[in-house]
């Protein structure tokens, strides 16, 4: 077993190239975990990190893993990521909970890439807080369990498809899309969670067939509640959900066939009646890099 | 001397007959994709171009259709699907089959949707007009040229005997003051913005009813289809040749067993998505041994799976290489990288 337990631990300093370069990701920088590996304390990302097929990660609770930005092959997001294709754990507790953020003095969405499950065994979360990637995390044709966690500043809060995904008891705000799926080959639950305050809560791109359970969420104050993408031709089913307005005023902003004719309906009734208990999921840390995200907080 | 001129035409006529008796026989094989998927059960016609005669044929579970047996000479390779309604972008794809030839033609199919007549009312008494809108897949084409020609034997070469403006954004096009005849209206978008041949990266299509009828004082209304032009395929195994650019390898499973009936593809792109890939090999042996031309060369991202065309599915064995911790590979032009080995899962099991 390897264990990286350190303040400031920066992964394997000294790669091919410095910050701001130009170039292909290839020759980026990268940090492969073929064993089992336990991250502590700080964790510094500079690089990409990919858990191999045999590889096992985890992140011990009240670890804070930050990552640089380096926009490597200037596409103007950051590309420090970490890809799973074998296991990953990170369990935080709701007094020690596990930070994946930026590690720049002046956050910003997309400072990084994502928390990439691809192909992956297995992946576990809870009480984890994600800000300031590209995608908080993507899940593809892996299984996944996210519960009690939190995905602000990203431009994708959860993105997913083909993907066994249960996530639940989350708080999902202030992204650009609180959950962007492609449905697919598999079914996705997504139950118990509070989307608000995003641009658009739910944006269901293509090949979504309905399949999903999408229920018993705070879908608010979203500037547009759900969109469907311009291939999105099925409905999908948003049943018993609260929506945070009258019943009349459910459907306002939708991206639909209530605006375009050739897309999908996003099917809301029944309405639940009353708010979903979704508490905030844990405690705040007295620690600057956990306070930049709360000082934009809404 | 006398004897031997004498036997000159036995030798010819013996020569004649072994020739036809020995010529090897070939094979006409390809895909049938629609909306990047392929498609089962779709018809697929052969035409002797020589003869007329027709052989037909269905497509399987994986879209591949086969012709074997075909003596060498030139066809035609044409695609319909009445009862869904699609057909094969170019009506027509000739090719010239050599003896013991084995060829692979891959076809995109379209929707196919039929002339609606409506009045031409603002139009020269006695004239016609082509209207309608360029589409692929479900949206509309800017920059499309429309150009009719008046014969279908001259493989539709040059600008044609007239030609539309360049489609706006709303993908529609027009061609007014039209004598009452047959035209047949195809449709090219450049992205090169040369002229000749459609290259790779250009937009093709042809009107669903090919010709199509222009009738005093009527407008001819269409919706014609057009389907982007892709690199060849991989070539089949057989006819790589040893100064080309290519991987070489096996595809294994879990059990480090050899996998036969996958697919190995490249991407040039480390984000995979669902992209179609940029190479793909046609299906492993017996022996999971597979052989994959790249064309230029350059970095690869190199993976396989059991189906062709749309998402891994769940089940499915999929795999990447693994060689690289990004599963990335240089491949230098002109030469050929063997040993990769890849082994396939499961997908979500």
């Amino acid at each position: 077993m390897r264990h990286l337990a350190a303040i400031a631990i920066v992964l394997l300093a000294g790669c091919a190239s410095g910050p701001g370069r130009v170039g292909d990701l290839h020759d980026m920088g990268v940090r492969y975990i073929t064993g089992r590996e336990v991250w502590s304390g700080e964790v510094r990302v500079d690089r990409i990190v990919i858990v191999s097929k045999e590889g096992h990660l985890v992140v011990e609770p009240g670890t804070k893993v930050l990552f640089e930005r380096i926009d490597w092959d200037g596409d103007g997001i950051g590309d420090c990521e970490i890809t799973v294709e074998g296991r990953f754990t990170a369990r935080g507790t709701a007094e020690k909970p596990i930070l994946f953020g930026s590690a720049a003095a002046q956050p910003a969405k997309a400072d990084w890439k994502y928390l990439h499950v691809n192909f992956a065994e297995k992946a576990e979360m809870e009480y984890v807080r994600v800000s300031h990637a590209f995608s908080g995390l993507q899940v593809h044709y892996s299984q996944a369990t996210v519960m009690n966690s939190e995905f602000r500043h990203n431009v994708d809060g959860v993105r997913f498809s083909t993907a066994d995904l249960t996530l639940t008891g989350s708080w999902l705000k202030q992204n650009t899309h609180g959950i962007r799926f492609e449905e697919r080959g598999h079914p996705a639950t997504i139950t118990g969670n509070e989307i608000s305050l995003n641009d658009v809560g739910i944006f269901a791109v293509t090949r979504c067939f309905g399949r999903s359970k999408i229920s018993s969420n705070n879908i608010r104050d979203n500037l547009r509640g759900v969109k469907l993408g311009l291939e999105q031709v099925e409905d999908i089913g948003l049943e018993f959900n609260w929506w945070g307005v009258d019943p009349d005023g459910v459907r306002a902003g939708f991206m639909d066939d209530t605006i375009d004719p050739d897309l999908g309906r996003a099917i809301v009734e029944p309405l639940r009646s009353e708010p979903v208990a979704v508490q905030r999921p844990f405690e705040i840390p007295d620690d600057p890099d956990w306070h930049a995200v709360v000082a934009a907080d809404r | 001397m006398s004897k031997l001129r004498n036997m000159v035409p036995l030798l010819l006529l013996a020569l004649a007959l072994g020739g036809c008796a020995s010529a090897p026989k070939g094979v006409v094989a390809g895909r049938i994709l629609y909306n990047g998927a392929p498609v089962a059960e779709v018809s697929v016609t052969l035409v002797d171009q020589a003869t007329g005669r027709e052989r037909s044929g269905l497509t399987d579970g994986e879209g591949v259709y086969r012709f074997a047996g075909v003596e060498s000479g030139g066809y035609l390779v044409r695609a319909r699907d009445k009862s869904r309604a699609i057909v094969s972008a170019r009506r027509d794809t000739d090719l010239y089959l050599a003896p013991g030839e084995e060829k692979w033609v891959g076809l995109k199919l379209v929707s196919w949707e039929g002339v609606i007549y409506r009045p031409y009312t603002t139009g020269t008494p006695g004239f016609g007009a082509i209207t309608g809108v360029v589409k692929q897949e479900r949206k509309v084409v800017s920059g499309a040229v429309v150009s009719l020609y008046l014969d279908g034997e001259e493989g539709f070469k040059g600008p044609g005997f007239r030609h539309s403006f360049p489609t706006g954004s709303d993908g529609a096009f027009f061609i007014e003051e039209l004598a009452e005849t047959d035209y047949y209206v195809v449709v090219r978008k450049r992205a090169s913005g040369t002229s000749g041949p459609v290259e790779r990266g250009d937009l093709y299509g042809e009107a669903a009813v090919f010709p199509a009828k222009v009738k005093s004082g009527l407008e001819s209304q269409m919706v014609i289809h057009v389907v982007e032009k892709t690199k060849t395929r991989a070539p089949h195994l057989a006819q790589l040749e040893g100064d080309e650019t290519a991987i070489k390898g096996v595809v294994l499973d879990m059990e480090g067993r050899p996998v036969a009936g996958v697919y190995v593809f490249a991407y040039r792109d480390r984000i995979v998505g669902h992209k179609m890939p940029d190479y793909l090999t046609r299906p492993t042996g017996e022996g999971g041994v597979f052989i994959l031309p790249l064309g230029d060369g350059g970095l690869f991202y190199v993976g396989a799976r059991q189906h062709y065309g749309g998402s891994p599915r769940p089940g499915e064995p999929y795999g990447m290489y693994d060689g690289s911790p990004d599963h990335g590979i240089r491949v230098p032009e002109g030469q050929v990288v063997d040993g990769i080995t890849i082994t396939v899962r499961k997908v979500l099991e």
